[in-house]
């Protein structure tokens, strides 16, 4: 009954922290899945899919930059993705070395990352495979009017604000870009090497020394025109900050979470309000004998933190709970430690606040009423 | 003992106000001494306790004064008064007032934990008290199982955790059988005589006539 009610409301809370965390983890997956210490993208790049492209020869530009360590590019293109049963979906390439170091979706084994390599293969992420028509590794579909082959499955890399994205090698992804040549290359035969002019999205840069990666993004962005390079962080912060800030999504999650804690307030507050009126003659002797306000909203603070912690801790174990099935449909439901104490301090602040509210009848309660039979 | 001036009430006035205003206290004068034992009567609705309630500073009288241990209470703030109570006044109600779902000693604690007692310390003292009052054996059951001369103990033991100078009991025996009735007069009438608390109490009980050091009448708010 009263503690349903306060689970109810922390879960809600807890559910919309995670969600929002999961979300704006999600969006920012590839860039976290590289192991690149500075990003360099087109100058008017706006998030991670949302760039324009450089010239492949860019990457060898960049290698010769002092504190280099290692550049390798990655490109993005539009996939018109046909289904061995004819069925259609739209979604994204992503072109990159399966012999490079910097780029790995879902941390495949060596191996695997390695049946990138054969022309027109391509890895998806595992929650994508119905969208595609796909059940197994092996089938093929074609993407524009080249051949693809699934040549492997990844877990946990599908950003849910985006298309399917397409892991395959440059060539491949290449080849699939209507503009390149694989208009010209005949059915069959392997997509030829990038050329100097051809276009990529970004380069990923390792450092020499990863502790001066803005300095190195600094000296890149001066060497090199016409682009713009980013540290790791700044690069996840652009891409997150866009859908959370520049989207309405961050904005709906926000609202929907404010929404759990106005629950919140409201019955936590319904329940102290009943249960300090069912006691009103007790606590009005305790004012009228002349304890001070602090002491009272001392006794109902420690009754509502302890409302919290109680609603507290079954409305993680349930949002726990529900991870898996919502993992399911690839939506992360991501608990950081730092969102768990988000919501207690939540839940906390909620039940206290409510408590304080309920209590000031009381401590407003005119201390003579006690002689009044 | 009984020459020093514990509480002296001067030209006391009291009007409710409401659609119809009701004059409660007119004009009323009351010198109360240390250790005194003094008992309020008059029939219902005559002015008692609000009369109480104004010596024990809940109550700011419409005009007047009210000084106690020579300090003057009716000019006090709310929270300068509540501190005055806590430490200078212990209340006995007629409905005893504890706190139901809590043991006769969680009571009487409460009363030493509000004011900074904590701990072995106030535990001993609660027993003390308790035993005191032949309260041994009830002292771990909850108030709500108690019986009302049990009760009224247990808020007589209550009142007394500050060690105030005065106990206010607004007709502490009327909700009590005669012989519960007659143990709790006794023990009233006992702290006033041994401890010297002054002990002011409203009622219209023959048997605290008895044991009375003085008895004034108040009748239509004029005594
Ligand atoms: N808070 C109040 N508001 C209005 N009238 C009151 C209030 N308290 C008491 N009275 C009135 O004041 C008079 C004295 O009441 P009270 O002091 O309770 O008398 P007693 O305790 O002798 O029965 C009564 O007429 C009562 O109705
Ligand atoms: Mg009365």
């Amino acid at each position: 009954m009263a503690l349903s009610g306060i689970v109810f409301a922390v879960t809600l809370l807890t559910v919309q922290v995670a969600l929002f965390s999961g979300f704006s983890n999600s969006t920012t997956l590839p860039i976290a899945e590289s192991s690149a210490d500075v990003w360099v993208a087109a100058p008017e790049m706006l998030y991670f899919e949302g760039t324009l492209p450089l010239e492949y020869g860019t990457v060898a530009k960049i290698r010769a930059v002092p504190g280099v360590a290692r550049a390798e590019a990655l490109s993005l293109g539009i996939a018109r993705w046909r289904s061995p049963h004819d069925e259609l979906a739209l979604g994204r390439i992503i072109g990159f070395d399966p012999g490079g170091k910097l780029f790995n979706p879902g941390n495949a084994a060596g191996a695997t990352l390695k049946l990138l390599r054969r022309p027109y293969a391509f890895a998806v992420d595992a929650t994508q495979l119905h969208i595609l028509d796909l059940q197994r590794v092996g089938q093929s579909g074609v993407i524009g009017t080249l051949p693809a082959h699934l040549a492997y499955v990844t877990r946990g890399t599908q950003p849910i604000v985006s298309a399917t994205f397409f892991y395959t090698s440059l060539e491949t992804a290449n080849a699939y870009t209507p503009s390149a040549l694989s208009f010209f290359s005949p059915p069959g035969s392997a997509p030829p090497p990038l050329e100097s002019t051809d276009p990529i999205m970004y380069v990923m840069v390792q450092a020499k020394n990863p502790a001066a990666s803005a300095q190195l993004a600094a000296a890149i962005q001066h060497s090199i025109p016409h682009v713009r390079a980013m540290t790791r962080a700044e690069m996840l912060a652009t891409t997150r900050d866009y859908w959370v800030k520049r989207t309405g999504i961050g904005f709906i999650l926000s609202l929907i979470a404010l929404m759990g804690a106005i629950v919140g307030v409201a019955v936590v507050g319904q329940i102290l309000y009943t249960s300090i009126n069912e006691h009103f003659h007790e606590y009005g002797t305790l004012k009228a004998i002349g304890v001070n306000d602090g002491y009272l909203y001392g006794v109902v603070a420690l009754q509502a933190s302890c409302m919290a912690v109680i609603g507290y801790v079954p409305s993680l174990a349930f949002t726990f709970a529900i991870r898996g099935i919502a993992a399911e449909r690839g939506v992360d439901i991501l608990i950081t430690p730092g969102g768990a104490l988000l919501v207690l301090a939540a839940a906390l602040l909620i039940c206290i606040s409510a408590g304080m509210v309920a209590m000031q009848r009381v401590v407003r309660a005119d201390p003579a009423l006690v002689f009044r039979a | 003992m009984l020459d020093k001036l514990a509480i002296a009430a001067h030209d006391l006035r009291m009007t409710y106000d409401g659609a119809r205003p009701v004059h409660a206290l007119k004009d009323v004068m009351l010198d109360i001494r240390q250790g005194e034992m003094l008992l309020v009567m008059g029939p219902s609705g005559s002015g008692k306790s609000t009369l109480l309630s104004i010596i024990g500073g809940l109550l700011t009288p419409t005009g007047g004064s009210v000084s106690v241990s020579g300090t003057e209470i009716t000019h006090l703030g709310r929270k300068a008064l509540g501190r005055f109570r806590l430490q200078n006044f212990g209340y006995v109600f007629q409905t005893f007032n504890l706190f139901s779902s809590m043991t006769g000693a969680e009571n009487v604690e409460l009363a030493f934990d509000i004011r900074g007692v904590r701990g072995r310390k106030a535990r001993t003292a609660v027993r003390d008290l308790l035993s005191q009052f032949g309260l041994n054996e009830q002292a771990d059951r909850l108030a709500r199982d108690l019986s009302g001369g049990e009760k009224q103990r247990v808020a007589i033991a209550r009142a007394l955790a500050g060690n105030p100078c005065a106990i206010l009991a607004d007709e502490p025996t009327s909700q009590l059988d005669a012989e519960n009735g007659a143990i709790v007069t006794d023990i009233l009438s006992e702290l006033a005589r041994k401890r010297g608390t002054t002990v002011v109490i409203a009622a219209h009980d023959d048997r605290i006539q008895k044991v009375a050091d003085r008895v004034v009448r108040l009748d239509d708010g004029r005594l």
